[in-house]
């Protein structure tokens, strides 16, 4: 990663940070709604580990002594910092968040962390949920049965439905870095606060994602995606996402 | 299994046609729910269930923020000491905020503060109200907009119940106190609260007044009409208030002629000769009636004549029904004078003069114009007449006479419970016809009934018994009426015949009765003065004849304890079947009593007192 423009530091870690403007609440007849300020109010940062030799942390302490607010880095092959869907062929303007401090991790190396800030970011990918994978067989997919009880003191059960009734689904995904600029761009302009329309679980191999006999089966439902985050890089290959989907009655 | 949900209601009150579905609107009522009731039914649920009746409308699903966001209300009541309100518990509840609920509200000015708020708890779609109150406040964040309510019991106190002190509950309640609430206690009240709300025997202070009198002069060389003007005090007189004024006019060295019109230059008592003779003019309240002078007959180039208002009286029938309190102003002045000033053209307010000028003034040569000099008279020292109430009960027989002979009663309609004729309130009448053949001569009634022990025991200045009746004649008929009292023993032996009075009266009110007229009696020796009465053939003056003298003659009354009473018409024609009927709709006892007013406060009595 090239932080002066010409000095290439040695990026040992990252992970996105991807923030949609959109504030989630519950209501009372168990959909979700939320509150979405827009596409340009999404926060894009990620949190970054430099390791090194001693000069080379100094040179980029230097470096954000010299530049105080804003400066340009260029992201190498594979550094997707603020995630798969940004458009890294070019310098990149950000903001340093925060920075911790340099440390000394070995005899001859030492770390830094980092937190930046992308205020224009360029995007890339087309929005798809279609390849959606699933990282393993397990999944949470459950539905709260909101019927609440009393027991008199004869013992003589009451039962009173809330008539709610809302379903959860959550997984975690593994996906390519191309699938993630799709996925992050569905996500991040297409999904947001909508809801999808009669979205088919079966794609990637879920049938019954909110409970076997949860008022009809089947694997299409109208969702929202109420909350998902981007965990970074897994290996060299995959991506790792986690998704929460709410069912939209 | 039941269903359970909360609904709430919410009426923005002075919004009353618009329907929002974003806000859950219908009417101006937002109506929301919690859980989906219509899953398993319609898509929209129909609130019919309330069972208040306010609301029969939609509820919306999906405003409502999570059912475990929505306040949960109390209420309490403090009775272990004291008598307390109940109150509510504050309250709150929130809206789905994330599609700009706030921004709806605003934009469509849909003010929500104080507006009605109620709770409703839906078990099986059946709705319980479990709270009211108001809003008190609204936030909003960008997902939930809020609101704080709270029970009006915080700002209103209620009325528990909701009763008040009113006229038609309470017609004789301190005026102080109507409208203000009947207060109800709860607990263990040591010291309750009690509003003067009294229904009878409380002294109701009647009136305090000065007299005046007052007199309009001319110098002797004028010529024109003298004008008194009295204006109304423009008090709201109540309907029982009379008035009367005694006028004289004075001239010197000859008769003088004076008419009296209201207002509206109506003549009331015109052409009346009050050369030192006193006229009484009553009942000028209704209108501001003017006192006019004719030219001097005699000479006015040496005559002075004036108008004197000799006295001046205001009194208040006390009837058997409640009566009002009432004020005749602020200083106790009734009445305004002013006299006509000719070169100002127009009437000038004499009431600051008065006392300034004497009667002697008006002797004098030399003033331009008329003169008016007044002269207040402290009504100290003198009277006010104040009428009593009729008995209670007094029990009459009847009999009808032709020549003195008692006849068959076979025309002689005699309502059932004809001892309530001393009611005025009573709409029967009692009514006698003549049978056929009856010849020329006298045609009458008799009555008789023991003198009731109210008036006897009483100390009345004067004892009236009063008639009020009627006479009804199919044919021209001329007629002589007269009265004769008797006072009688229990064997119905005439007092006179040991000497006590007998007395025929006879006021010579004759005249004509024209076919098919009625005429009603009211011009016998005194008039009585009754509120208005419910049968229009009948009067408010009614026929009076004082009986003081009887009474005050027989010391032994209690030996001649019955009175009776002769009406008899003279006759001069021959009469038919039912030619003449004589109608009585009401026979009392009246008691007169004089009251120093200065000295003493006057009170009306209620029903069943005696002064």
């Amino acid at each position: 990663m090239d932080f002066d423009g010409s000095t290439v530091y040695t990026l040992w870690g990252y992970k996105p940070i991807t923030t949609p403007a959109i504030k989630w609440i519950k209501i009372a007849n168990g959909n979700w709604s939320g509150n979405d300020r827009g596409v340009t109010e999404d926060r894009y940062e990620t949190y970054i580990v430099f390791k090194g030799p001693k000069t080379e942390l100094q040179n980029l302490e230097d470096v954000l002594a010299a530049n105080r607010e804003d400066f340009a880095i260029t992201c190498g092959t594979g550094e997707e910092i603020f995630g798969a869907d940004i458009d890294y062929s070019g310098a990149l303007t950000v903001v340093v968040v925060s920075y911790g401090e340099i440390r000394r991790v070995g005899l001859a190396t030492y770390s830094m962390s980092m937190r930046l800030n992308l205020p224009s970011p360029t995007y890339i990918g087309s929005a798809s949920l279609d390849t959606l994978k699933l990282a393993g067989h397990a999944y949470e997919g459950y539905s709260d049965y909101d019927i609440g009880k009393l027991f008199a003191m004869d013992r003589t059960a009451y039962y009173l439905d809330g008539e709610t009734d809302p379903g959860i689904f959550k997984a975690s995904f593994l996906q390519t870095t191309d699938e993630m600029k799709d996925i992050r761009r569905y996500l991040l302009t297409t999904a947001r606060n909508n809801t999808l329309s009669s979205f088919d679980f079966s794609k990637f191999g879920v049938s019954e994602p909110f409970g076997q006999r949860f008022r009809g089966e089947g694997s299409s439902f109208n969702v929202k995606i109420i909350d998902w985050s981007d965990t970074g890089r897994e290996n060299f290959l995959f991506w790792g996402l986690d998704m929460t989907f709410a069912r939209i009655f | 299994m039941s269903t359970y949900n909360i609904g709430i209601i919410l009426d923005l009150h002075d919004i009353t046609t618009d329907t929002v579905a974003a806000i859950g609107m219908t009417s101006g009522v937002c109506a929301w729910i919690t859980g989906r009731p219509s899953y398993n039914s319609s898509s929209d649920y129909s609130g019919d269930v309330v069972d208040d009746g306010v609301y029969t409308g939609k509820f919306y699903e999906g405003i409502l923020t999570s059912l475990e966001r929505i306040g949960q209300p109390n209420r309490m009541i403090d009775i272990t000491i004291d008598g307390d309100y109940g109150t509510l518990s504050g309250f709150s509840f929130e809206v789905d905020n994330t599609s700009a609920f706030w921004n709806t509200m605003e934009s469509n000015d849909y003010y929500v503060i104080n507006r009605p708020v109620d709770v409703y708890i839906f078990i099986d779609d059946v709705s319980y109200h479990v709270w009211g109150g108001l809003v008190s406040e609204i936030k909003r964040t960008e997902t939930v907009y809020t609101f704080i309510c709270e029970d009006d019991f915080k700002n209103v106190h209620k009325a528990i119940p909701p009763d008040e002190v009113t006229e038609n509950n309470f017609s004789n309640a301190d005026k102080k106190v109507i409208g203000e609430l009947i207060p109800i206690c709860i607990g263990n009240v040591h010291h309750a609260l009690c509003l003067p709300v009294y229904t009878s025997k409380d002294p109701i202070i009647l009136c305090t007044h000065n007299y005046y009198r007052a007199i309009a002069g001319a110098k002797s060389i004028d010529s024109g009409n003298r004008k008194i003007v009295i204006y109304n005090p423009g008090i709201d007189f109540p309907s029982d208030y009379f008035n009367e004024m005694r006028l004289r006019a004075v001239v010197n060295g000859g008769n003088q002629s004076i008419k009296i019109i209201d207002s509206a230059e109506t003549d009331t008592a015109s052409g009346k000769h009050l050369y030192n003779t006193e006229l009484t003019l009553e009942n000028w309240f209704d209108n501001d009636p003017e006192i006019l002078g004719d030219d001097p007959l005699n000479n006015p180039a040496t005559n002075i004549w004036y108008f004197e208002i000799v006295a001046f009286k205001s009194y208040y029938i006390v009837s058997n029904k409640t009566i009002a309190p009432f004020s005749l102003g602020d200083d106790g002045q009734i009445m305004r004078l002013s006299y006509w000033d000719k070169d100002e053209n127009d009437y000038i307010n004499a009431t600051e003069i008065l006392d300034k000028r004497s009667i002697s003034d008006i002797n004098q040569t030399g003033y331009p114009g008329i003169q008016v000099t007044s002269k207040a008279v402290n009504m100290e020292g003198d009277l006010i007449k104040l009428f009593s109430i009729t008995p209670d009960e007094i029990l009459y027989s009847f009999a009808f006479l032709i020549n003195g002979d008692i006849i068959s009663s076979t025309f002689i309609e005699k309502p059932d419970d004809c001892e309530k004729l001393h009611d005025r309130n009573y709409s029967e009448s009692y009514y006698i016809t003549t049978r056929s053949h009856d010849v020329e001569g006298f045609l009458g009634i008799r009555f008789e009934c023991e003198i009731p022990e109210q008036i006897l025991n009483a100390t009345y200045d004067k004892i009236y018994m009063m008639v009020d009746f009627s006479i009804y004649s199919e044919q021209e008929i001329a007629w002589d009426l007269h009265y004769m009292l008797n006072l009688q023993d229990y064997l119905k032996r005439q007092a006179s015949a040991i000497k006590v009075v007998e007395e025929w009266f006879n006021n010579a009110t004759d005249g004509l009765i024209g076919a098919g007229e009625t005429v009603h009696f009211d011009t016998i020796p005194k008039i009585y003065y009754n509120e208005t009465p419910d049968d229009a053939t009948f009067h408010n003056k009614k026929a009076v004849v004082d009986i003081s003298s009887l009474i005050g003659n027989n010391k032994a009354l209690l030996a001649y304890p019955r009175i009776e009473m002769h009406l008899a018409l003279t006759t001069l024609a021959d009469l038919a079947e039912n030619d003449v009927t004589f109608t009585i709709k009401e026979i009392a006892f009246i008691g007169e009593k004089a009251i120093n007013v200065i000295n003493q406060d006057i009170f009306l009595k209620l029903k069943g007192e005696t002064i």
